[in-house]
């Protein structure tokens, strides 16, 4: 059993009579890349700017690194690295002397310029930081949060506001985090960059947790399944199919069916015979994957795109 | 200690990068100091004066004489001229009017001791213009000098010239601390509230709050920071005052440790603002709207005992004017009685709002 690195017990926080985190109990191990994954306003900010001393909490219990989050503040800033949401550092100073700056804050902290190269960054380290793009304004930040070498990193949607190729420079520094064996806690209303960075994923909704696991655990759990795609298919066809496979909808001119859990064999198998016995005129087959979108679909009844926005 | 010089270091580097925010600090002081020492004062030296002599005696030649040495005066003769048409359309902001019989009545008056009325030279003059208003203290004190010597009995010619070059030459004395002292107060507010303001706006102030850095050393920063400016301001705009009007100001370190006071009070006027206002804009226009007046109470442009009662009373509470007769007194007249007892209320004012814009300044969130 790995030690827990973070231990939150019935945490509060309330906005008046708003309560945005709503009773929530989580743990965090070492070395993972922990996920909250939830739409906007869900409680995830709230949460780990209470974990990374930005905020009181209203009520509960909270040890980062063994330290009580009301007593120790000081003592758990210097181990823990933070990128805030939508990020930001000095302006008018370049890359370098940010870093640098950030560096000369903490007790302890890395090689400058080992850092800078590191994330990539060695031509941008004169340049100054209002003049970045996005993305390495992001790639800084990560770089920033790593100053002091800490023992857990948050980061609070990192790569909302990307483009999609500065996102995957985002996840690859990510990635390098992990690699160096760093905990990771990461919040997103990216079910993909969940799926694609975290070990464990947790699902928040209106200030609670709904789910827990991996997102492969979480996926077979809530996901509803994988499902059975059959394209473009002739009226005669599309027919012969919905009568064959149990459980299969039309959509247009495609076939769709729900593939039983320990059971979709059986289904395609059908299809497959189907088409084949019967000269079907279809275009194509396939299996869809279940995603996280699903899951939160599955568990809410809404859409994470659609609160996002 | 290692967090405070980084701080400052760094603050002060952005400070000088960002070109619009050096202009204003640094030139603002000067180009007011400029204008208002011209406007006011006269700059280099050369008032227009018209006259008309109707006495054409020996003592109005004299007056005139007298008036012409100051240098300060340039006489041009009005005679032939309708002089009062012209100060009414505004061609001219004052003149002088020597009526005929003014030596015999000079003369009359002093026969007859101290009981007569000695006849008096006519000026006539545009309120509205300030530049007349330096132009009568300039004759007033002519007259004065004149006066004593009618009743001494002494020739006029040539009288009291160097002293009233010198009375001139003191608005700039007095306007150049005055200048330096409002600087300090707009440069300290204003860059603080646009500092955290905007560091607030940013989200830096976030990534700083989840840092061990303190508010204390945060805010100690902040008057390390404005204290180097402001020295910089100062010896820009002493340079400037000596150039434009020749003034000399002392330099000595009662008046460095008055700029750090200062810079202490305003910096730590400037915390409290950011503080309460959490957005930038509001933030800038509350500074702006606290500074502005206190500008024009605190004897920074003109004495306070200028100024109506009502406002003296705003004067006495504004730690400006505190900060302008430390900063007259040791830069310019040398009083140090008025400098020490300035020093202790500008800086116990600045060490009480310093406390108070550490305090009042949280990392947290709500």
């Amino acid at each position: 059993m790995t030690e827990n690195v973070i231990e939150v017990r019935s945490l509060v926080k309330k906005y008046g009579s708003f309560t945005a985190v709503d009773d929530i109990s989580f743990d965090i191990r070492k070395g993972e890349v922990f996920a909250f994954l939830g739409p906007n306003g869900a409680g995830k900010t709230t949460t780990v700017e209470i974990l990374e001393c930005l905020k009181s909490p209203t009520s509960g219990s909270i040890s980062v690194l063994g330290h009580d989050i009301r007593k120790d503040e000081l003592k758990i800033k210097e181990k823990i690295g933070v990128m805030p949401q939508s990020f930001c550092a000095f302006e008018w100073l370049t890359v370098r002397e940010n870093v640098d700056y950030f560096g000369q804050m903490y007790r302890r902290h890395e090689d400058v310029d080992r850092l800078i190269d590191m994330f990539d960054l060695k031509d941008k380290r004169n340049t100054l930081f209002k003049n970045l793009s996005g993305g390495l304004k992001q790639r800084v930040g990560i770089a920033i949060a790593l100053v002091n070498d800490p023992e857990i990193v948050f980061l609070d949607e990192p790569t909302t506001g990307l483009d999609p190729r500065a996102r995957r420079d985002v996840w690859d520094a990510i990635k390098a985090l992990k690699a160096k064996g760093k905990t990771v806690f990461l919040t997103t209303h990216y079910m993909d960059e969940a799926y694609y960075l975290a070990d464990r994923v947790d699902v928040i909704h209106r200030g609670k947790i709904i789910a827990d696991g991996s997102p492969e655990d979480l996926i077979n759990r809530y996901g509803g399944g994988n499902t059975l795609i059959i394209r473009e298919c002739s009226a005669t066809a599309r027919d012969r199919l919905l009568k064959e496979i149990p459980g299969s909808r039309a959509s247009g001119n495609d076939v769709l069916a729900s593939l039983p859990h320990g059971n979709g064999m059986g289904s395609i198998m059908k299809a497959v015979s189907a088409i084949n016995g019967g000269g079907l005129a279809c275009k194509e087959i396939y299996v869809k994957k279940s995603t996280l979108e699903d899951v939160f679909l599955n568990l809410t009844g809404e859409t994470l795109a659609q609160e996002a926005n | 200690m290692v967090r405070l010089l980084t701080e400052v270091k760094y603050s002060l580097l952005s400070f000088f990068r960002n070109k619009g925010a050096v202009f204003w600090t640094l030139l603002f002081p000067i180009v007011i100091l400029l204008l208002l020492g011209y406007v006011m004062g006269g700059g280099d030296g050369s008032y227009v004066l018209y006259y008309n002599d109707s006495d054409n005696s020996q003592t109005s030649r004299g007056i005139l004489q007298a008036l012409n040495n100051t240098t300060v005066i340039e006489l041009k003769d009005g005679a032939g001229m309708d002089l009062q048409q012209q100060l009414k359309d505004g061609k001219i902001s004052i003149y002088l009017e020597i009526q005929a019989g003014f030596e015999q009545g000079i003369v009359q008056a002093k026969m007859a001791g101290g009981n007569a009325t000695a006849p008096a030279l006519q000026i006539y003059y545009d309120k509205s213009r300030p530049s007349s208003l330096a132009l009568i203290s300039i004759l007033n004190e002519v007259i004065n000098g004149l006066n004593m010597r009618l009743a001494n009995a002494v020739p006029v010619v040539g009288a009291q010239a160097h002293d009233v070059a010198t009375q001139s030459v003191s608005y700039f004395a007095f306007l150049l601390p005055g200048i330096i002292g409002m600087s300090i107060m707009s440069s300290a507010v204003n860059g603080t509230v646009g500092m955290m303001a905007h560091n607030r706006a940013t989200g830096v102030f976030r990534k700083l709050a989840t840092t061990p850095i303190s508010r204390v050393v945060w805010n100690a920063g902040r008057i390390i920071q404005m204290t180097i400016i402001l020295m910089i301001s100062t010896a820009i705009a002493m340079v400037a005052g000596y150039m434009a009007f020749g003034v000399v100001p002392n330099v000595n370190p009662m008046m460095v440790v008055m700029i750090v006071a200062g810079g202490a009070v305003f910096s730590g006027l400037g915390m409290i603002i950011a503080s309460f206002i959490k957005d930038e804009e509001t933030a800038a226009n509350a500074a702006s709207a606290l500074t502005f007046p206190l500008m024009f109470v605190s004897g920074s442009f003109f004495p306070v005992e200028q100024m109506p009662w009502f406002l003296r009373y705003l004067a006495m509470v504004s730690p400006l004017t505190y900060l302008n007769d430390g900063l007259r007194s040791s830069m310019i007249t040398g009083n140090n009685e008025v400098a020490l007892f300035s020093l202790a209320v500008v800086g116990a004012v600045g060490v009480v709002l310093f406390v108070v814009g550490v305090l009042v300044m949280k990392w947290k969130e709500d």
